[in-house]
């Protein structure tokens, strides 16, 4: 496992940490890894709720042309 | 006949499987392992007939990377350096997995508290603490109950400490009176903690707990506030013993009864409404849950094949050898490690020892719930690294302990 911010590579203990900790700092350049995982979780989630928020944009477009047509 | 085993020697094994998979560099892993301090007195004492007996008293602290130094104080017989060193040791890791800012430690005096007076053992114990006083203090080590120690003894060391720096010292130790600056939920923690990853695993494994067979080997402090605990969840308790002998029932054991049984006899055996059992075979019952909160060495490889129970929780420090571990293992018994299972208490003792230093004193249900959500995130964070990895419980709980160790160690340094 690489730090996302200085590419250095963490060791065992420091990967293992990175990956349970609740927060953890890379020991190299202390930039927020725990940030990083929470962001890469959420972009992994965002994009679930991106699709739906176009689905949710479509429905929304389509209510509004039916709205028009009435 | 039991496998003679030294319990520092399983620490050192136990340590050394867990750097082989952390990767540790020789000269960290030669820094966990040995312990910081290891401090050997005598303690005389005058015994009531007026005769002087001198006994051997030690405090070990194993390492202090992560704070300062915590753990019990206990008064057996069989106490040796080998096994404060090894409980030093788990302390360390205990502390670290439950990620309260602590390192580890313990004491001992090797003698039999069952043999001298309350007045002996108070002589016993205030000699004691002047004699670790120069290691101890609310930033330096911080003792607790053990094994034949219990408030009343914190009393007489946080007053002796106390005497001997001239001002009220009550951060000292943990597990003392309310009175003199405990914490409410002391008494029952470890059993509490116990109750909690026992819940947790159960609903982990997909079981439910009601009606739940538990046999709880040892019933002092922490067997007993397990079984009172895990029976008011919905466990139906089904065994209990003591250093005495051990009892059975398996429509269940009425464990209010029995602690007020043991209150007034010492001992569970002739517990009414109940059968006597073989002590040996106390550990092989048929049960779905196993909490062995006696002494150390309980689980070997002789008796681990015979085991029935789907989770153990190892509410005593050790009680499973590592041979009788991997047997463990290989038959899919879900087993709570030590360091994890028991930590209630040494969170509770950090609480109480916060509450002292602020000065300011919490409710019981404020002390229940940080403990709750200690041991939660604990047993969520070895559960998720042992699932990640594939491995043992008691391997993740150890690699996440001793990785934060090693962290902490590597960022400090080594002075100069």
């Amino acid at each position: 496992m690489k730090c996302p911010y200085c590419g250095k590579e963490l060791s065992k203990v420091e990967a293992l940490l990175a990956s349970f900790e609740k927060t953890y700092f890379c020991p190299y350049c202390w930039h927020d890894i725990t940030n990083y995982r929470r962001q890469e979780q959420m972009s992994l989630s965002k994009s679930k709720i991106s699709t739906k928020g176009q689905a949710d944009e479509r429905e929304n477009k389509s209510l509004r042309n039916m709205r028009k047509a009435v | 006949m039991k496998e003679k085993i030294n319990p520092y020697e399983i620490c050192v094994r136990q340590f050394n499987k867990v750097a082989d998979k952390l990767e540790l560099e020789p000269g960290i892993r030669e820094f966990l392992i040995k312990p910081k301090r290891q401090l050997i007195v005598s303690v005389p004492v005058e015994m009531d007939d007026g005769s002087y007996k001198v006994f051997d008293g030690y405090r070990v602290q194993h390492n202090i990377a992560r704070g300062p130094a915590k753990g019990g104080i206990r008064y057996h017989q069989n106490v040796t350096l080998d096994e404060v060193k090894a409980l030093a040791t788990w302390m360390t890791w205990k502390c670290a997995v439950v990620n309260v800012p602590y390192g580890g430690a313990k004491g001992g005096i090797t003698c039999d508290p069952t043999k001298m007076s309350a007045r002996e053992i108070e002589r016993l114990t205030r000699r004691y603490t002047a004699e670790i006083s120069i290691i101890i203090g609310p930033e330096k080590d911080i003792p607790a109950p053990d094994v034949n120690t219990n408030a009343q003894t914190m009393s007489w060391i946080m007053d002796t400490y106390s005497v001997l720096k001239g001002y009220s010292v009550p951060g000292v130790v943990t597990g003392k009176p309310l009175f003199i600056g405990g914490s409410l939920g002391r008494d029952a923690a470890t059993g509490r903690g116990v109750m909690y990853v026992v819940r947790e695993a159960v609903k982990c494994l997909g079981l439910q707990l009601n009606d739940m067979k538990v046999v709880v080997q040892g019933f002092g402090n922490v067997g007993s506030n397990a079984a009172l605990l895990l029976e008011e969840i919905g466990c139906k308790i089904i065994g209990i013993c003591d250093v005495y002998g051990a009892v059975y029932n398996k429509k269940g054991i009425d464990i209010k009864k029995a602690v007020d049984f043991v209150r007034s006899t010492g001992k569970v055996v002739d517990l009414p409404d109940t059968e006597p059992i073989d002590p040996d075979e106390f550990l092989t019952l048929e049960c779905d849950i196993l909490v062995p909160s006696a002494l150390e060495g309980q689980i070997t490889k002789d008796n681990a094949d015979k085991i029935q129970a789907k989770i153990i929780a190892e509410g005593a420090n050790g009680p499973t050898t590592p041979e009788a571990d991997e047997i463990l293992f290989d038959r899919g018994i879900f087993v709570i490690p030590d360091i994890l299972a028991n930590a209630g208490g040494v969170s509770v003792s950090y609480f109480e020892w916060v509450q002292d230093l602020m000065a300011h004193y919490w409710t019981e249900e404020e002390v229940n719930s940080k403990l709750e959500k200690i041991m939660k995130d604990a047993f969520k964070q070895v559960y998720d690294s042992a699932t990640a990895q594939k491995t043992s419980m008691r391997d993740a709980a150890y690699m996440l302990a001793v990785a934060r160790v090693a962290e902490a160690t590597r960022i400090r340094g080594i002075y100069p």
